[in-house]
């Protein structure tokens, strides 16, 4: 049940002879200008008078009249906790486009926008159960109102399965050493951001164009000089990261590769890592640079990680995702449209107090300016929603 | 204000006083000629979109109106839009809402709603209008029941919409 509450006041009550007559035209002394005046009473009477012939005409029986049409393919829907999910209407005609929904249990799911003029209906699940929601809807013309009911199931979502080195493979790797952060990881920071136990999870982008020299001049370096290519680049930063982060039990770092999908988990090893990615061969891989699949496929695994709050192994850590790449996505739109999603998920588990704390960096390697652009555009979009969820750096 | 929060809270027989002046006051709103009317229910199938409420008031405020939808609610029993219009020599901005309801009984319960918001005594200020089935009007406002629609057309609207 709804309950709606407003709160109407009147005040400035006059007599009604006082506003009866139009008030006299009064101008600006020094223009001449006429200066604009109350609105004389009898007006709103002709209005109220106009509006209610207009109603009095289109009179109808309650049989009659023009109700939303409601269209729904669907009767009852199964979801995941942690995952936004869209409820569409296949009939669209002459609704009004604000399309609240009215939520059984809104512990278990939450509407995150108010309808979309495509008759979409945007939740969040967020506990498993079985709830119900209403779906609300008004005609755009008469504004009767209707609804259409729809069962929720809500069902515990499960990380994807997580391939790459075991734990206890990966305690063997574990070695120690004393060196600093790379500077790149920690520009702009505030220091306290240093003790914060990350699970840093790097993006390296490992398509053929990473096998080109730093300055992007195809021929200046040989394939032997691979250390003054892109990748040789971003392999001797991953090297010196993962050697850095073994210094810390805190720290976790987990790497994904963009094109060949390889990727190592819990990494305590920078030469170990060094070797595996030196083995990769870029020049294979030869295609479209798509962002999307790998963004959602990483926040599937990390975020309801962090909103459970119940990582009992690792114990529960803010996600910094690192991306590295020498140019802009293919599939801009739908990277951005993920990034929306995230950042309505954030804002919505800050309403209910509970803070998860995320952060996307964009690594250009290279010069490439229109790149540079993109992301300065993605930092200054989302990193203005939430001033930490997407910075960039070259 | 000073004096809203230094009079003691209104006592039973204050608030049953209340509801019998609004009781009273909403009986007066009838419309004589509605008396007369089928009693069958009745609905609206008037279009009430900008557009068409920007051509109504046109013909009585002039075309240089403009009409935007201020705020919108929607719930499984009604549909609420608060439009304002403003026009470009007139100092105040008009405010008409609609509340379009599943039946009239929650159109008047809308109605006695609104009576019972008034600061001051409504027998006092408000006296019937005459249009609709139940209407009364102020200096400044029109409020009015048609069919399952509760109107109401005002001027230095209600401060915190």
């Amino acid at each position: 049940m709804t309950f709606l509450i407003n709160i109407y006041w009147l005040s400035n009550f006059y007599e009604s002879d006082i506003l009866d007559d139009p008030v006299e035209e009064k101008t600006d002394g020094r223009l001449g200008k006429v200066l604009p005046k109350p609105l004389p009473a009898h007006l709103i009477r002709d209005v109220a008078h106009e509006i209610d012939h207009h109603l009095a005409k289109c009179s109808v029986s309650p049989e009659g009249q023009l109700k939303p049409e409601i269209a729904l393919p669907i009767q009852n829907l199964k979801v995941k906790t942690g995952e936004p999910f869209q409820i569409k209407l296949s009939t669209v005609n002459n609704l009004h486009e604000t399309k609240p929904s009215e939520i059984e249990d809104t512990s278990l799911v939450i509407q995150v926008a108010n309808g979309s003029a495509s008759g979409e209906y945007t939740f969040f699940a967020m506990k498993a159960g079985k709830t119900k929601i209403r779906l609300v809807l008004a005609h755009a013309e008469s504004l009767a109102v209707g609804f259409q009911d729809v069962d929720i199931v809500v069902v515990q979502n499960t990380p994807l399965g997580i391939q790459g080195p075991t734990p206890s493979v990966v305690r063997a790797m574990a070695v120690q050493e004393t060196q600093p952060l790379p500077t790149w990881a920690s520009e702009n920071e505030d220091d306290d951001l240093a003790q914060i136990p990350w699970e840093i999870v790097c993006v390296v982008d490992d398509s053929s164009s990473m096998g080109l020299p730093l300055n992007g001049k195809v021929g200046v370096t040989s394939p032997n000089h691979i250390d003054r290519t892109r990748w040789g680049l971003l392999c001797k930063v991953l090297n010196h990261l993962a050697d850095n982060i073994a210094l810390s039990d805190e720290v976790r770092l987990d790497v994904y590769l963009l094109t060949s999908g390889q990727e190592w988990r819990n990494i305590r090893n920078g030469e170990k890592l060094l070797r595996a990615l030196q083995e990769v061969n870029i020049k294979e891989n030869i295609g479209t640079r798509r962002f999307n699949p790998i963004l959602k496929k990483l926040l599937r695994i990390y975020v309801p990680e962090l909103e459970r709050g119940d990582d009992t192994e690792t114990g529960t850590r803010p996600l910094w995702l690192i991306i590295l790449t020498d140019s802009a996505p293919h599939d801009k739109a739908a990277m951005e449209n993920d990034l929306l999603l995230l950042t309505e998920r954030l804002r919505l588990r800050a309403m209910v107090k509970l803070e998860i704390h995320i952060r996307i960096q964009f690594v250009l390697v290279g010069e490439n300016k229109d790149a540079a652009e993109y992301f300065k555009y993605l930092e200054s979009k989302f990193g203005a929603e939430s001033p930490y969820l997407v910075s960039f750096y070259s | 204000m000073a004096s809203m929060l230094d009079s003691p809270p209104p006592s039973l027989l204050d608030l049953r006083s209340l509801s019998q002046e609004i009781e009273n006051m909403f009986r007066k709103s009838e419309t004589p000629t509605a008396v007369a009317q089928p009693t069958w229910p009745k609905c609206t199938n008037a279009s009430l979109d900008p557009l068409t409420v920007n051509a109504l008031l046109a013909s009585v405020l002039g075309d240089d109106i403009g009409v935007s939808t201020l705020h919108a609610t929607v719930t499984s029993s009604e549909c609420r839009v608060l439009y304002g219009v403003d026009k470009p020599d007139i100092n105040e901005r008009v405010f008409i809402e609609f509340t379009q309801c599943i039946t009239s009984a929650a159109a008047e319960a809308h109605m006695r709603g609104y009576l019972s918001s008034f600061e001051v005594s409504p027998s006092k200020v408000a006296w019937p209008a005459n249009i609709g089935a139940y209407s009364l009007q102020t200096a400044q406002s029109v409020f009015w029941i048609r069919d399952t629609m509760f109107a109401k057309i005002f001027v230095n609207g209600p401060t915190g919409i």
